[in-house]
């Protein structure tokens, strides 16, 4: 009966339906065959559970915070600031590509934000310097990537929900493992502009990088007030976000005035449309997981996993990165995090493995797996954005994919990485 | 003319609903947005939210995720996996968008009528919401209107693929052939906000 189920989730996703139709289908099977006691009734009652939650209000507001962002000055002023202090590097411009992602994914929370905001200003530099277009847009794909392990993070968000756990303690597990995948990436482009012999750009004066400081001074009260505010135990995750849209609504109306109030309509339902298309999900897919977890399913699937890895840490993550790292190839991050994470969790619990943690290897394995061919979504994006042929914008991706994967073998063999600022914050 | 005259109303009712859809969705994310900042700074400074902050924002939750369902039905934005369809051309690809506008919508009348029985239920019980003792059945309102809609305008499509030329994604806007695949991931956005 699970292969049957496994089956036709799998070829209604393949055909192209949308996402939520495999979800609904899935439970729909399991209630009319018998799989568990509940029956249709109830999944409507899952549905409006699943998404009645406050904590889910983090969502739209960051991303309406980041809509108003991305329209406004912050992107310009955040470059600016990162290419004043790296643009004299060897491989200098790559590295400010890659650390301006990581900045506005600060800002953002949305990986495809970051591929318009950064991606856009900077591909046209990166192959005026004579960088391959290849590597420009593997590069700005998976940079902008990082924006999912920096806070604030849908990902996070949403497997937060899933599993139960602090959001803040996950956006700052988030920021270390963050930086490291930076610090790889960086160290890749300035071996490749070595290789290459790509001439760094001329150092910016000290004036040049005063002026930069100072434009970039408001928005770079972002990060401060968001992460500050959680670490410093100001307040929740949810509460982050709202102060998030005001500052945003201060710095973008009131102070620059590039946005009017003209605007905030149009943004709000365009941020309103991309929520809500998240949130069915959201609210079948725990319709989907609860009839999931009444039929008993993770453990029937699970059950000679976790008596063979016990309490083998490293083996039960090992596990976890390989199949969200697999699922991510193919389907939206989400949707990957919605299905996977009720039948990890037998394991995630029995191996004593801590939820924290877990959700950073498992955020690090969308944002590699959104990257991957053959289907990766962030692929697409940069397809849509950039107007460019597929096997173009894979042919640079391989390099990038095997940092992020050593990045995975060191977060699983140290977790200290990440849960050592939550341990520290909280 | 009869026939000409139906379908001007048709298309009338069609364009009203959508406004009614776009004030909605924005209206939600910003009063959200107005009431949870305001309260959040409230109880910052002065130790003090505005009550029924969480309730409100939960309903209004609900409401944005299934109106927005229809609307994005209307603008064919869903999360779909399209590699396979983009490989696809003319009649085949025609028929594969055919099959799945049918499919999905079966399965959102499916779940209008089911959320409809819901609704009655609940307006039977009389359930109120905790401290605002709001009637919640005018919330839960917008799931059946919300699957409903989808379904109509998955119908819709389905219609517009089977009478007239070339290949629609939503009832209004025609899939156009270009070497990029619009239609794949998640920018996909004809208001060009992003």
């Amino acid at each position: 009966m699970l292969i049957i189920l496994a089956v036709i989730m799998l070829v209604l996703l393949m055909m192209g339906y949308p996402m939520m139709v495999p979800l609904a289908v899935g439970t729909l099977f399991m209630m009319f065959t018998g799989l568990t006691f509940f029956g249709p009734d109830q999944a409507v009652t899952w549905m409006v559970n699943g998404v009645g939650s406050w904590v889910l209000a983090a969502v739209p507001m960051f991303i309406f915070a980041a809509d108003i962002l991305t329209k406004g000055h912050t992107a310009n002023r955040l470059l600016d600031l990162v290419d004043a202090f790296t643009r004299h590097l060897r491989g200098g411009l790559p590295i400010t590509t890659a650390a301006s992602c990581a900045v506005f994914g600060a800002v953002s929370g949305s990986t495809q934000a970051t591929v318009v905001a950064m991606g856009g200003p900077m591909r046209p530099r990166l192959l005026a310097k004579g960088y391959s277009d290849s590597f420009a847009l593997a590069l700005i794909i998976n940079a902008s990537d990082i924006a999912l392990l920096i806070p604030p993070s849908i990902g996070f968000i949403v497997y937060g929900v899933v599993m139960k756990t602090s959001i803040g303690d996950l956006f700052l597990a988030g920021i270390l493992p963050g930086l490291l995948v930076l610090l790889m990436f960086s160290v890749y482009c300035w071996i490749g502009a070595r290789v290459k012999g790509i001439e760094p750009e001329e150092r910016a004066s000290w004036g040049d990088r005063l002026k930069a400081m100072r434009g970039a001074i408001l928005p770079l009260g972002f990060p401060i007030l968001v992460v500050g505010g959680i670490y410093g135990g100001w307040f929740s995750a949810v509460e982050a976000s709202a102060i998030a849209v005001a500052y945003a609504l201060l710095l973008e109306v009131v102070i620059f005035r590039k946005v009017s109030v003209k605007d905030l309509g149009g943004l709000a339902l365009s941020s309103g449309m991309i929520t809500a298309v998240v949130f069915i999900l959201v609210a079948i897919g725990a319709a989907f997981s609860h009839t999931l977890g009444t039929a008993g399913i993770p453990e029937k699937l699970l059950g000679p996993a976790i008596e063979s890895i016990g309490q083998n840490q490293v083996a039960a993550l090992a596990l976890i990165a390989v199949a969200f790292f697999i699922g991510c190839m193919f389907v939206d991050p989400i949707v990957v995090i919605l299905i996977l994470v009720p039948i990890f969790k037998p394991l995630i619990e029995s191996a004593n493995l801590d939820p924290i943690h877990v959700g950073v290897i498992v955020t690090l394995q969308a944002a590699i797996g959104s990257a991957t061919p053959p289907f990766g979504c962030d692929i697409f994006t940069a397809i849509a954005v950039f107007r460019r042929p597929y096997l173009e914008v894979i042919r640079g991706t391989p390099p990038f994919i095997f940092m992020l994967l050593i990045a995975t073998f060191i977060l699983i063999l140290f977790p200290q990485l990440s849960l050592w600022l939550p341990a520290l914050g909280g | 003319m009869m026939i000409d005259s139906f379908l001007l109303a048709l298309s009338w009712l069609d364009r009203t609903l959508g406004v009614i859809e776009r004030v909605i969705i924005a209206g939600c994310i910003l009063v959200m947005a107005l009431l949870m900042s305001v309260h959040v700074v409230g109880q910052a400074l002065f130790d003090e939210g505005i009550p029924g902050t969480y309730e409100v924002v939960k309903m209004l939750i609900v409401v944005l995720t299934f109106v927005g369902l229809g609307y994005a039905a209307r603008h064919a934005r869903h999360i779909r996996m399209s590699a396979i369809y983009e490989q696809l051309n003319g009649k085949s690809r025609k028929s594969l968008q055919m099959i799945i506008c049918l499919g999905t919508a079966a399965l959102m009348f499916y779940f209008a009528w089911k959320s409809g029985q819901y609704v009655f239920d609940i307006q039977e019980r009389g359930r109120v919401s905790a401290s605002l003792q709001v009637p919640m059945w005018l919330v839960y309102l917008s799931l059946p209107a919300g699957f409903g809609m989808a379904g109509i305008q998955y119908m819709l499509t389905f219609a517009r693929n089977a009478v007239s030329p070339g290949i629609w994604r939503s009832f209004n806007e025609k899939e156009t052939y270009e070497a990029v695949p619009l239609a794949a991931g998640r920018v996909d956005d004809q208001d060009g906000q992003r």
